[in-house]
C-alpha cells in the first residue's frame, strides 16, 4: 500500500508531511537503548514484507504488519516506518520521497492507535484466545486505518476523479487483512506468553 | 550492422527488478515489446505501461500509454527517432519499475547499465538499517554517558 509520486495534490502532501513530522518528533523522544533494537528488528521487517509480493488479490499485494509494530513500538512506529519507506522508495521505487510523509502517515498513524487503544489490554497476563484476538483486532485497525487514510488522502486531491484508485486500493488490502490477522495474532500470542513485557516499548 | 544489433537485443532481453516486479523489454524492427511480472514469473495484467522521452533526452515524442494483457505482455510502435526513452511499469498501487533505452540514427541500444537484483537491495537495505540504528545506539549511549557525568 503505497502512494505513488504525482498522484496527491501539494496541499494534501504537505499536510501528511506535517502530521508525519509531529509524529516522528514524539516517536524519537522514545528512542532508547532499550527500544532500539526491537525497533531496528521491525524496520528490517517492514522494509523486507514490503517487498515480498504475494500473488493473491488485485494487483501487487504484500504485507505491511504496522499493526503488530503499532501493539509492540507504540509511538516509535512513526520513526520506524518512516526509514524502512525511505529505503524501499530508495531501493525499490516504492511511493517515492514525494509522498514519504503521505506514506508514512497513512501506515503508521493507524499502528500508533492500534498500540495505544490494544495495548492496556495486554499488560496483565492474558489467556491465549485474549492475545489471539487482540492481535487480529490491531491488524485489523492497522490495514482498515492505513486503508481508510489513503482513501481520504485521494479523496482530497481527486474526489469521484480517482474513485477506481480508491476502489482499487480497497479491493487490494481484503487479503492483506485477512492474513495480517492471521499473521499479526500468532505473533502476538506467542509472545504474549514467552514475553509480555514486549508491549511496552515506546509508552 | 543493424540486424547485428537486433540480433543481440532479441538474445539479451534485459530485466529490472524493483519491489518484485520484473520489467522485460525486447527490442524488434517495428515494435518494442515486453512483459511485466512479479518476481516469481507470475504475469501482471492490467499493469499501465508507458513509452516516452527519457529526462533530459532529446527525443520529442508524445508519451504513449498503454495496459498489459492478461499474459503481462506489452507493445508499442519502435520510436524511429535518435534520443532517449523510457518505460515505465506501474501497478496503480505505487509500484513501479522502469528501464531506459537508446535509439541512435537507424538502430536502436538497449540500456547495457545492469540493475541491482533484489537480493543485492535487500542486502544494500538491511546494511543502510545496520549502519543507522548503529550509529544512533553509540549516539544514545554517548548522550546518556554523558548526562551521567555531568549529574
Amino acid at each position: 500500500m503505497h502512494i505513488a509520486e504525482g498522484v496527491l495534490d501539494v496541499s494534501t502532501l504537505l499536510a501528511a508531511a506535517g502530521c508525519t513530522a509531529f509524529g516522528l518528533s514524539i516517536g524519537l523522544r522514545r528512542l532508547t537503548p532499550q527500544t532500539l533494537p526491537t525497533a531496528a528488528l521491525f524496520a528490517a521487517v517492514f522494509f523486507v514484507v514490503g517487498t515480498i509480493h504475494i500473488p493473491i488479490g488485485v494487483g501487487s499485494v504484500h504485507l505491511i504488519l504496522n499493526g503488530l509494530i503499532g501493539l509492540l513500538l507504540g509511538w516509535l512506529a512513526f520513526p520506524v516506518i518512516f526509514v524502512a519507506l525511505a529505503l524501499q522508495a530508495l531501493l525499490f521505487s516504492f511511493g517515492g520521497f514525494t509522498s514519504l510523509g503521505a506514506n508514512t502517515l497513512l501506515m503508521a498513524l493507524p499502528a500508533v492507535i492500534a498500540g495505544l487503544s490494544l495495548r492496556p489490554l495486554l499488560q496483565e497476563p492474558s489467556s491465549r484466545t485474549k492475545l489471539l484476538i487482540v492481535g487480529a483486532a490491531a491488524a485489523t485497525i492497522g490495514i482498515l486505518g492505513a486503508t481508510l487514510l489513503a482513501a481520504v488522502m485521494l479523496w482530497s486531491t481527486g474526489g469521484a476523479a480517482l474513485s477506481s484508485l480508491i476502489k482499487l486500493f480497497v479491493a487490494a488490502q481484503a487479503p492483506v487483512w485477512l492474513i495480517e490477522s492471521i499473521v499479526t495474532a500468532l505473533t502476538v500470542g506467542m509472545l504474549g506468553r514467552a514475553r509480555p513485557t514486549a508491549f511496552t516499548l515506546g509508552n | 550492422m543493424f540486424r547485428l544489433f537486433l540480433i543481440i537485443a532479441l538474445l539479451l532481453p534485459q530485466l529490472t527488478y524493483a519491489h518484485g516486479l520484473n520489467l522485460s523489454l525486447t527490442d524488434g524492427s517495428d515494435a518494442i515489446t515486453g512483459d511485466v511480472t512479479f518476481a516469481d514469473g507470475a504475469p501482471l495484467s492490467g499493469a499501465s505501461v508507458s513509452l516516452q522521452q527519457a529526462p533530459g533526452g532529446s527525443a520529442a515524442i508524445e508519451p504513449a500509454v498503454t495496459r498489459t494483457d492478461a499474459e503481462g505482455r506489452y507493445a508499442f510502435p519502435a520510436p524511429r527517432r535518435a534520443g532517449e526513452y523510457r518505460v515505465i511499469a506501474e501497478d496503480g498501487l505505487g509500484h513501479r519499475t522502469e528501464i531506459v533505452f537508446v535509439v541512435r540514427g537507424d538502430h536502436r541500444k538497449l540500456d547495457a547499465t545492469p540493475t541491482p537484483s533484489a537480493w543485492s537491495r535487500w542486502l544494500i537495505g538491511l546494511g543502510c538499517l545496520v549502519v543507522l540504528f548503529g550509529v544512533t545506539a553509540w549516539w544514545l549511549s554517548r548522550r546518556d554517558r554523558t548526562r551521567i557525568e555531568t549529574s
